[in-house]
């Protein structure tokens, strides 16, 4: 019986966060790395870039797709495991979300 | 328990709603996948769930997690029918502190930092092969460490850093959230303008006949070519091993895009020279050693293909072949619907 709860709790949790996802991407800006970096002069994210490409970029791609408000979160995380300093993690958030 | 650690979960999400609504929105992600693997004619299948949390509370703290849900389906023989069987395991759940550039405070349960494997790779939407080489179960204590855990750069510039992790792990018996008594280390140089570095590690386990383990770690990846590089060497009381991974993402020819451009092939070798006979130490009982030619394709939407086939040669046991077929999907979305500014 706990399992089948767990089972459902995950289920639930999942479908709840698809559709909001879902919902979210409505008004979503689709702000890759790539795009952002035409977007801003070049000497405001050559710095940015070349961190996500040194630090993060060694183990995975980067998002195809990535909102400002998620950015936050994305690099927190990736400054624990990357083990970035904070000038690095202002320069990586700058570049993903200007 | 499982229900407890959830309700923990839920309620972190709850207050850094509070907090801050808009910049620190907490975001899920992780991988989704589907596996198969054939060795000596025995079939194994998972479907896998990896789901990822992260949720910044501030400027300073964060706490992530991350699971690992997946039902096994072994078949009982070349021929025989399947069996399956359920597993649900809490991968890590921590809160960090970050300090200052130099210092991170983790508490609560962490992916025990020995060499690179077990940290990075383990990821089903990173590693390029689906099997953990013979290596990754040196140091690592289970993989899981119940404790505290300092990390950070000692020393960073445009030229090189210095980084650490260092950590104590208590013993845990409570289910799902188990973990052995010891303590250890990992110390890296990192070289930004060529991508290279070489870390070293050491593990005491404090439990049981106490001992020692220790690695070096190699990674490389070049700007100049989409080459991985990648390798660990591990020794333990029963034993040492090695792993050497190369992968070499085709995007040179004709762009990153083109339906060549999204084909990597991979190869590893890794072999283990068995010493002493541990009981459960999650190594091969003799000497072994298996080469593995591996093809990635990466599809648009973070969806990748993975094949692969290797060879496994076990002294005084029969070669096997191993097929693995698999499909992973990486997702990312912040956990409740908001505005996008």
């Amino acid at each position: 019986m706990k399992r089948l709860s767990f089972i459902f709790l995950c289920c639930f949790t999942f479908l709840f966060c698809t559709l909001a996802a879902a919902q979210q991407k409505q008004n979503k800006p689709q702000t890759g790395p790539s795009t952002n970096a035409q977007a801003l002069p070049p000497s405001r994210t050559a710095e940015g870039e070349k961190l996500f490409r040194a630090n993060c970029g060694r183990c995975h791609n980067p998002p195809e797709s990535l909102s400002p408000r998620e950015v936050r979160a994305v690099v927190r995380h990736m400054r624990v495991r990357a083990v970035l300093t904070d000038e690095q993690e202002r320069a990586i958030v700058k570049f993903l979300a200007p | 328990m499982v229900c407890r650690v959830l309700s923990v979960c839920v309620w972190c999400l709850f207050v850094s709603c509070l907090v801050n609504a808009q910049e620190n929105v907490p975001i899920i992600s992780g991988g989704a996948g589907f596996f198969s693997s054939t060795q000596g004619g025995t079939n194994f299948l998972q479907p896998v769930l990896a789901p990822v949390l992260a949720v910044p509370l501030g400027d300073r703290w964060l706490i992530e997690s991350r699971a690992d849900l997946r039902e096994f389906y072994f078949q009982q023989g070349p021929s025989g029918s399947y069996s399956n069987q359920g597993f649900a395991t809490l991968e890590y759940l921590q809160l960090d502190y970050n300090a200052n550039s130099h210092l991170t405070i983790s508490l609560g349960r962490f992916l025990t930092p020995f060499n690179i494997y077990n940290e990075r790779i383990t990821p089903i939407w990173i590693s390029k092969l689906q099997d953990a080489p013979y290596a990754a179960s040196i140091g690592t204590g289970q993989g899981y460490s119940d404790g505290l855990m300092l990390r950070g750069a000692l020393v960073s510039t445009h030229d090189y850093a210095i980084n650490y992790e260092a950590y104590f792990s208590t013993l845990s018996t409570v289910n799902k959230l188990t973990s052995e008594r010891g303590a250890g280390y990992r110390l890296s140089v990192f070289i930004p303008k060529t991508r290279l570095e070489i870390g070293t590690s050491y593990r005491k386990t404090l439990q049981g006949t106490r001992s020692n383990s220790e690695g070096v770690d190699l990674t490389w990846e070049p700007y100049q070519a989409p080459l991985q590089l990648r390798g660990e060497w591990a020794h333990t009381d029963g034993g040492f091993a090695y792993w050497i991974q190369g992968s070499y993402r085709l995007s040179q020819f004709k762009g990153e895009n083109s339906a060549i451009g999204r084909l990597e092939p991979v190869f590893r070798m890794q072999q283990f020279f068995r010493s002493t006979a541990v009981p459960n130490d999650g190594l091969p009982a003799t000497n072994a050693q298996q080469p593995t030619f591996g093809l990635n394709y990466y599809f648009p939407h973070e969806v990748r293909l993975n094949a692969s086939y290797g060879r496994q040669f076990l002294a005084q046991t029969t070669d096997t072949n191993v097929w693995d077929f698999g499909i992973t999907w990486r997702f990312l979305f912040p956990a409740w619907p908001g505005s996008s500014r």
